[in-house]
């Protein structure tokens, strides 16, 4: 592992502070580095930093590293660190809440992209399905286009029907996307103009927040 | 006990059909009460929404958990993902107030409340807690006697806090409900290891997600085993379709992939195309004339 000096720049205190304030946060500090959960990670060795080194560097608020790095999309979520951490923390959590973190400072990936296409399918059928995530998400990042000949000879073979299952009726959840996209504005809004999240407090009041 | 609302989620209708044919089959030969679940969404997908963006997984999530409360009925999923969202989002919205009220605000545009008054069920956990393994191995009427990988995945056992299913470590539960209908659990190294298909890696990452998927079917391979036996249709279109991408690298397994809910309706009788395990990419012959003996025997 090379070894790499931190410099005081880099330390974010608003960001470490945001990210200690969550749920998950909380506990963070209480840490010992033990490394059960890189130990327990099925993809540890594929990531950027593993779990523990990502939990470490949260403390030390190393925001663009933290941020910038692949561990935090190359989780699976299985939860074994979950389970396995004696102190408790959740770090499969702790990914979950740097992923949008993540998002409002305008990192881009192939992750963020694909969510793009997942929320977009499911607001206008209701329920997913494997064709359109593939046909529209290949529009999106080209080279899932390599995964055509697979969906084609389940197609030829009468496997993957172009029939789609959807609601008949989407109105609802259109109206539930709208308030989200809303909250999660007016979030993300907070997080980059005061580097933290207030706590919310005024239910939401006029319909045309922009 | 509730009554109960069959939640099928994206992937059974619109990849795997089968295993909602075989559920339906099997809960109605074991007279289990159950209706559909009309204008369910997506669950919603807990490794994409639930990451990415917290206030929109928790208002779609009880939307659904709103139509079964409706209709005073459980929610009974066949699928890990779903089971995760559902039951999290359930846990979450029953336990904090806060959240319940927001969530609330939400719904009444939609004219909807969440009460907070379902539980929310899993396949294997409902046939193992409701029905339990000595009661189905008595209902068995064509006792497999196959060789099984049993796959978990990891949302049926994990957060164990939330599931009250006992530890994470060890299971048995399956592996019981596996050996009612006649079959042998073979114990395999990482055999509560995650298939890789979770956290939205299969989508975006596949290489990396096909990675875990290999070091999975290489020791069930090496267990010497008739089929996997899992609990989920993503893990299922992950072990399903992934020996179809892993064996473009020259990697061939082979290894017939079988939902719970086919494996037990095989066990009542039903044919191997009624469960619909002619709709998976893999297709063994061998495997299906296995079958075809057992049943001719039995």
């Amino acid at each position: 592992m090379k070894k790499e000096i931190i410099l005081i720049e880099s330390r974010d205190a608003a960001f470490r502070d945001l990210v200690l304030e969550t749920p998950v946060g909380r506990k963070l500090s209480t840490c010992m580095q033990c490394g059960i959960c890189a130990g327990s990670c099925p993809v540890s060795h594929e990531m950027d930093y593993n779990p523990r080194q990502l939990v470490r560097m949260v403390q030390l608020g190393l925001k663009k590293e933290v941020l910038n790095s692949n561990t935090i999309w190359i989780c699976t979520t299985c939860f074994s660190c979950s389970v396995r951490c004696p102190r408790g923390i959740r770090p499969t959590e702790l990914m979950e809440t740097l992923k949008p973190i993540a998002i409002a400072e305008g990192v881009k990936n192939k992750n963020e992209r694909f969510d793009g296409v997942f929320s977009d399918v499911v607001r206008k059928n209701g329920r997913a399905s494997e064709f359109l995530l593939i046909s529209k998400y290949s529009l999106k990042e080209p080279e899932m286009i390599k995964q055509a000949p697979f969906g084609l000879s389940l197609f030829s073979k009468g496997k993957l029907p172009l029939t789609i299952d959807k609601m008949e009726n989407t109105r609802e959840l259109d109206t539930v996307f709208k308030l989200g996209e809303k909250a999660e504005k007016k979030e993300s809004k907070e997080i980059r103009e005061t580097g933290t999240k207030k706590e919310k407090e005024e239910p939401e009041t006029q319909e045309t927040d922009k | 006990m509730k009554e109960l609302s069959l939640f099928l989620g994206c992937l059974i209708p619109n990849r795997y059909p089968g295993i909602e044919k075989a559920t339906k089959l099997v809960l109605d030969k074991l007279e289990v009460k159950w209706s559909e679940l009309k204008e369910a969404s997506c669950c919603p997908a807990p490794g994409v929404f639930r990451s990415f963006d917290k206030i929109t997984w928790l208002a779609l999530a009880s939307r659904n958990l709103v139509l079964a409360e409706e209709k005073n009925t459980d929610l009974l999923t066949l699928c890990n993902g779903c089971f995760s969202s559902l039951l999290d989002a359930n846990n979450i919205l029953k336990n904090d107030a806060g959240l319940r009220n927001e969530v609330n605000a939400h719904l009444k545009k939609i004219n909807k409340e969440f009460m907070g008054t379902i539980d929310v069920r899993h396949i294997i956990e409902f046939l193992y807690r409701d029905i339990g393994p000595e009661k189905l191995g008595n209902s068995i009427e064509k006792p497999l006697p196959l060789k099984v990988a049993v796959h978990y995945g990891c949302h049926l056992l994990k957060p164990t806090k939330d599931r009250k299913l006992g530890g994470a470590e060890c299971p048995v539960f399956f592996d019981e409900l596996v050996e009612a209908a006649g079959a042998t659990s073979v114990p395999y190294e990482g055999k509560t290891s995650c298939c890789g298909a979770g956290g939205g890696v299969r989508s975006a990452m596949l290489e990396t997600s096909l990675k875990m998927t290999e070091y999975k079917l290489e020791r069930m391979k090496k267990a010497g085993v008739d089929c996997i036996v899992n609990a989920c249709p993503f893990c299922h279109l992950q072990y399903d379709g992934g020996q179809v991408e892993l064996a473009k690298t020259g990697k061939k397994y082979d290894l017939p992939v079988v939902h719970y809910s086919q494996f037990l309706g095989l066990a009542l009788g039903y044919t191997p195309e009624e469960v619909g395990l002619h709709l998976n990419a893999i297709v063994s012959a061998e495997f299906e004339e296995k079958i075809a003996l057992i049943q001719k025997k039995g």
